[in-house]
């Protein structure tokens, strides 16, 4: 219990939280850019109109 | 691996309740957006119709072709927007109207006034609360990929004057509270952090700074409580303040990345005031939390400390201090500014950048949901002390200052064209 608290201190001393906000909104933009180069109509009619329901 | 371990939140189970309740706020708010939004068009439309019919008529006796084609264009696009809710011209929907153009109650209104009633009448139950936290910064991804409504020439315009505008507010505002807090006797702690919250990013500039000024807990407190208050108070009151002093939507989207302090509320008020407000905003926005680091630098020199560690050193402080997300934002420009005919662009329909023009708003409804769930009014409470009177001078002083700097600019060097 003490090494797993440990482990998350250092962890947590690794990247600043904001970095780290930063470093997963930098992959999660890539993501979205590699699915929309990959199929652009699909995720166009997801957000724009599947994920409407009425 | 040690960088990959440090990437997972410590603990991140307990975040997903939270995070899994704002999506779920933000789809609801999304969908009851989209049927208010219909509706109104299909109002508008039902209103529109016969008097294109009456011109129309009136350009075809005329012989003025190219008008008739215009005209019929529109008529085609009205004529659509009654389909969709399977109405008649004539039929009126005026309670659509009232709310989605009169009250401006869109989906950020709906998700920030409709959060704090959540939060503040009903409560959250404690399960749900770190969840809540991690929402607000999903705005990041949104930001980024909003990058591909932006082209060079309006970084170069826009976010020059931005820089320019956001330099001297920041500095000015950020030595002006320094200089006061220290002439009232105000402890150098809280000092520190109401300058860099005043004069830059609010929570996030407080956070950064209080450990190179040895802010105390109670100081963080007073000073986060300051500026959640008056972003939130600001949040709500610019834009029907905009509207009533009639300033155009670029003017306004500069005037709230001067006046209001975090990035996520700035960018709510500016989305829920209109999108060219939005567009310019977030480029604005871009310039100004990049000096952020410089402003701890600031800090540091003006209090004469000598930090330790990490934070030592001038590069050693912009590195650890830099907001890195922005430069996904500055990538996606330089594509879009290329002209790449295998990427696109935000209007042209069937490429990746027109399918990532349809997700950026649902990071930002996500977002906003979490900030709407997370503004309590206990915590606006703890605002008190000297820190409020210096923060809430500033910040009004900042307003008043950056609407007149943006009336003097005009509109045009800071519309952003977008290209494409």
């Amino acid at each position: 219990m003490e090494k797993e608290t440990l482990k998350h201190e250092k962890a947590a001393q690794g990247l600043s939280s904001a970095k780290r906000e930063d470093i997963w909104a930098l992959i999660i933009a890539f993501v979205v850019t590699v699915i929309s180069i990959a199929a652009p109509d699909a995720v166009h009619t997801f957000f724009k109109k599947m994920l409407f329901f009425f | 691996m040690s960088l990959l371990r440090s990437m997972i939140v410590p603990g991140w189970p307990r975040y997903i309740p939270g995070l899994l309740l704002c999506i779920a706020f933000a789809l609801i708010v999304m969908n009851i957006d989209h049927v208010l939004g219909k509706y109104h068009k299909a109002d508008a439309a039902s209103a529109a119709i016969p008097k294109i019919e009456k011109k129309l008529a009136e350009a075809r006796a005329a012989g003025d072709s190219d008008t008739v084609a215009g005209l019929q264009k529109k008529l085609e696009k009205n004529r659509e927007s009654l389909e969709k809710v399977g109405g008649r011209a004539g039929d009126r929907w005026s309670w659509a109207t009232f709310f989605y153009q009169t009250l401006q109650f869109k989906y950020v209104a709906m998700l920030l006034i409709g959060g704090i009633l959540i939060r503040n009448i009903f409560g959250v139950p404690g399960v749900f609360l770190p969840g809540i936290g991690i929402a607000r910064p999903i705005i990041k991804p949104g930001i980024i990929i909003l990058g591909v409504h932006y082209v060079w020439s309006d970084v170069i315009r826009v976010g020059g004057t931005g820089l320019l505008l956001a330099a001297v507010f920041i500095f000015g505002t950020a030595i002006t509270v320094m200089w006061v807090c220290r002439r009232f006797g105000v402890s150098d702690g809280l000092g520190g952090i109401m300058g860099a919250g005043t004069g830059v990013c609010g929570v996030s500039a407080i956070i950064a700074t209080s450990p190179v000024v040895n802010a105390k807990p109670r100081d963080m407190a007073y000073a986060i409580g300051t500026i959640l208050l008056f972003g939130t108070a600001m949040l709500f009151i610019m834009p029907y303040l905009g509207r009533a002093i009639d300033v155009s939507e670029p003017q306004f989207g500069a005037w709230v990345a001067v006046a209001i302090l975090n990035t996520a509320q700035l960018i709510a008020a500016a989305e829920w005031f209109g999108e060219e407000s939005r567009n310019t905003a977030v480029l604005i926005n871009a310039a100004r939390i990049m000096l952020i680091p410089l402003i701890v630098i600031f800090a540091v020199w003006f209090y004469g400390l000598k930090t330790k560690g990490a934070d030592a050193g001038f590069w050693k402080t912009m590195r650890s201090k830099f907001p890195v997300f922005i430069l996904g934002f500055f990538i996606l420009i330089i594509f879009n500014s290329l002209n790449i005919d295998a990427l696109g662009g935000p209007k042209v329909e069937g490429t990746p950048f027109w399918a990532m023009n349809a997700v950026y708003k649902w990071f930002f409804a996500i977002g906003f949901a979490g900030i709407g769930l997370s503004i309590s009014i206990d915590d606006m409470k703890k605002a008190g002390g000297s820190a409020f009177l210096v923060g809430s001078g500033a910040a009004t002083a900042k307003m008043i200052l950056g609407l007149i700097v943006v009336l003097l600019i005009g509109t045009e060097l800071l519309r952003v064209t977008g290209g494409n």
